[in-house]
């Protein structure tokens, strides 16, 4: 006990001195659905959320498996004792995650009080032992030189070439008008020089794109706003372009306006107070959420009411129905999941 | 301005040929292809056969195609099983990330190969990326790209464990100095886990799904360790009496049990790695823990399940699919400082 009042003294006098980085404190609203960064070091997020949880630091070593001097400097924000980057970012996720916080935002503070994204080290070489394999016998500048005299050839052989092909080009495209024009006041169906072209250039162009822009990660980010533009329940159209800068208040204060805007009578609310997993389908089939919900937020639904609604955890997660709490505790199974639906005449079906 | 002139003239690729995906990391660009490892051949009339997709066309083609279409996966266990198609994929592939000039440049190519893989393994991979275009080809086995890749300082004088799961192989070594102290190849990785759900649905609901379909199940509610939430997902197989395609309900426990077998596989390969690390690097290891590279670090709450079994702290490498061919990447510039490495094998 005198331990950790010793270490939050520790963090205290830390968060005191002048040069720490404080970027957007103040400017972000702080919201209880998904708390963003607060000018709070990781830190003192750690420590939050642990004592929130009413975790000891011995509880977090057994958990995590990590020493009880690495939690520690984590919580107190010095160095681990591994303090390489791949280390220091993995325990941060780690215990991040230990306590059901979210990583990037424990990631991020990290950045953000280290002064950035920390950079590799370089890999060296040196222990290794030398390179006995042969290396190229032709020196570099050799190379270069070889080089050039060849694009020089290259390009005396080439250019007077083009130019004449050019020449030539330009000839044939003046005489071809001139026959076209020729044609055009004899006859009439040379109308048919219509701008068709351009949308048989346009298609394969786009055929093209997937091939030239063949990054899977695209894709996957794609998808990834997709799947959040379908269970925000936002049009595609409206959703802005996923914005770095974004913070989670912000996100979880788009969310909460958009409960709000939710017509009383057919909205299903969901509150999350745990970690769960989470499917409710509508009368039409159709399926308003689906996935795995961070503790602390709220998701309002709005569709064609009865819902179906299965709990993956249920007693980390109270329902509310047009404004009435539904009493869930009678539908949950021993492995904490429930099944039931809401709305409509068959209010309740275990 | 050399760089410039340097880079039109030598084109350096880092490749990690997966079972279950290629990608490439070009030097100054970074992952450009991260594609399946999957080829479409036609057979035409009079049996000649022909390319008809490669990557991620030919992998929305598997198990859906007609009699004279067949998709090859032509790496089984990490290794060539098919040298022909191998080559033709690599192909494909270097031509794809390559711009389209009129002199093409020299193309150096380092390509990370499992540990355990023999020499004629290797050099039928060698060989391949030589005749897919490659000037010179570099082999580096792959426990040492993904340290490397993930970021790991494998030159102190310290152990570092790495653990990397890959599409057919598991590959687990214990790094310091720059050299490997004791590394080991099973060949278990994700194409096991695939199979272990095809198995375990035929078993217990008695339908017959494919492989995409098993490796979709894994992706959604594949999990490694017993959570307190429960995913189920509805997937549509061929009863296997019936004959007739029927929808059934799979949830995150019945996948947990299906992944046993492949899990304690892994398992045990960890288990003797520590055994065999020299104590030092063992007290180095428990005291630093254990890092996962690979697709199979993906598997949601495996780190938890290795973390448990071994008692060490296991985290996760940052982006852990592409840390092989990041590292190779890493070690190719390496080369063009050093004039050479000692991490490049044979």
């Amino acid at each position: 006990m005198s331990q950790d009042q010793e270490q939050q003294n520790t963090t205290e006098e830390q968060v005191e001195q002048p040069d720490m980085p404080e970027p957007g404190a103040g400017q972000v609203e702080e919201t209880p659905a998904e708390p963003a960064y607060t000018g709070k070091t990781p830190g003192e997020l750690l420590r939050e959320g642990r004592e929130k949880r009413e975790l000891t630091i011995e509880d977090v070593v057994i958990q995590t498996r990590m020493s009880l001097e690495t939690v520690r400097a984590l919580e107190e924000d010095r160095d681990p004792p591994q303090n390489a980057w791949v280390y220091v970012r993995g325990y941060y996720r780690k215990y991040a995650r230990a306590l059901g916080l979210s990583e990037d935002e424990i990631l991020g503070a990290h950045e953000r009080f280290v002064g950035g994204a920390p950079a590799p080290e370089p890999i060296s070489d040196e222990w290794a032992p030398a390179d006995v394999s042969p290396r190229g016998g032709v020196p570099r500048f050799v190379l270069v030189l070889i080089a050039g005299i060849i694009f020089g050839g290259l390009a005396w052989w080439l250019v007077p070439q083009l130019s004449r092909e050019l020449k030539s080009a330009e000839q044939g495209a003046a005489s071809a008008d001139t026959e076209s024009r020729q044609t055009a006041s004899g006859t009439s169906f040379t109308v048919q020089r219509k701008p068709a072209p351009r949308p048989a250039l346009a298609e394969p162009v786009i055929a093209a794109a997937p091939e030239s822009g063949d990054d899977a990660s695209t894709e996957a980010t794609a998808e990834e706003e997709s799947d959040a533009e379908a269970e925000s329940g936002q049009p595609a159209a409206e959703t802005p372009q996923a914005d770095q800068g974004t913070t989670a208040s912000e996100e979880a204060a788009t969310e909460s306006e958009a409960a709000d805007a939710l017509p009383e009578g057919n909205r299903l609310l969901l509150k999350f107070t745990e970690r769960s997993w989470v499917n409710v389908v509508d009368a039409s089939g159709k399926r308003l959420l689906d996935g795995i919900v961070q503790g602390g937020s709220e998701r309002a639904l709005s569709g064609q009411p009865p819902y179906r609604v299965f709990l993956g955890y249920a007693p980390g997660v109270s329902v509310s129905f047009a404004g009435s709490l539904i009493d869930t505790s009678t539908y949950i199974t021993d492995n904490n999941t429930a099944r039931f639906t809401v709305g409509g005449e068959t209010r309740e079906t275990p | 301005m050399f760089d410039n002139f340097r880079g039109f003239l030598v084109n350096d690729l880092s490749i990690d040929l997966g079972t279950a995906n290629t990608l490439i990391y070009v030097r100054d660009q970074g992952i450009v292809l991260n594609e399946p490892s999957v080829v479409a051949i036609r057979t035409d009339g009079r049996g000649e056969k022909r390319i008809e997709a490669v990557g991620i066309d030919a992998k929305r083609m598997l198990g859906r195609t007609p009699s004279h279409i067949s998709t090859i996966r032509p790496l089984k266990d990490g290794v060539i099983a098919d040298f022909t198609v191998t080559e033709k994929m690599l192909q494909h592939f270097i031509r794809k990330v390559q711009a389209k000039r009129l002199l093409r440049p020299m193309t150096r190519v380092l390509v990370c190969v499992p540990y355990g893989s023999t020499q004629v393994e290797r050099r039928a991979i060698r060989e391949s990326a030589l005749n897919a275009g490659a000037r010179k080809v570099y082999l580096v086995e792959e426990p040492v790209a993904a340290a490397i890749g993930a970021g790991i300082p494998i030159g102190e004088a310290r152990g570092s464990m790495v653990l990397d799961i890959g599409g057919g192989t598991s590959e687990v070594a214990v790094i310091s100095l720059n050299g490997i102290v004791y590394a080991a190849s099973a060949r278990i990785g994700g194409d096991r886990f695939d199979e272990a759900i095809i198995n375990y649905v035929r078993r217990q609901y008695n339908m017959l799904i494919g492989e995409s379909t098993a490796e979709m199940i894994k992706h959604k509610i594949g999990t490694a360790f017993p959570g307190h939430e429960v995913m189920e997902l509805e997937v549509v197989g061929r009863h296997l009496s019936a004959g007739v395609p029927r929808s059934f309900t799979l949830n995150s426990n019945e996948v947990l049990d299906a992944l046993q077998e492949p899990l304690s596989g892994i398992i045990s390969a960890v288990k003797t790695a520590l055994e065999q690390t020299p104590p030092e690097l063992g007290s180095d290891v428990a005291e630093r823990g254990i890092v996962l590279t690979g697709g199979g670090a993906l598997l949601t709450d495996l780190d938890r399940l290795i973390s448990e079994e071994t008692g060490l702290p296991v985290i996760i490498a940052d982006d852990p699919l592409t840390c092989v061919a990041r590292g190779g990447g890493a070690l190719l510039e390496m080369m063009d400082r050093k004039g050479g490495t000692s991490f490049a094998i044979d």
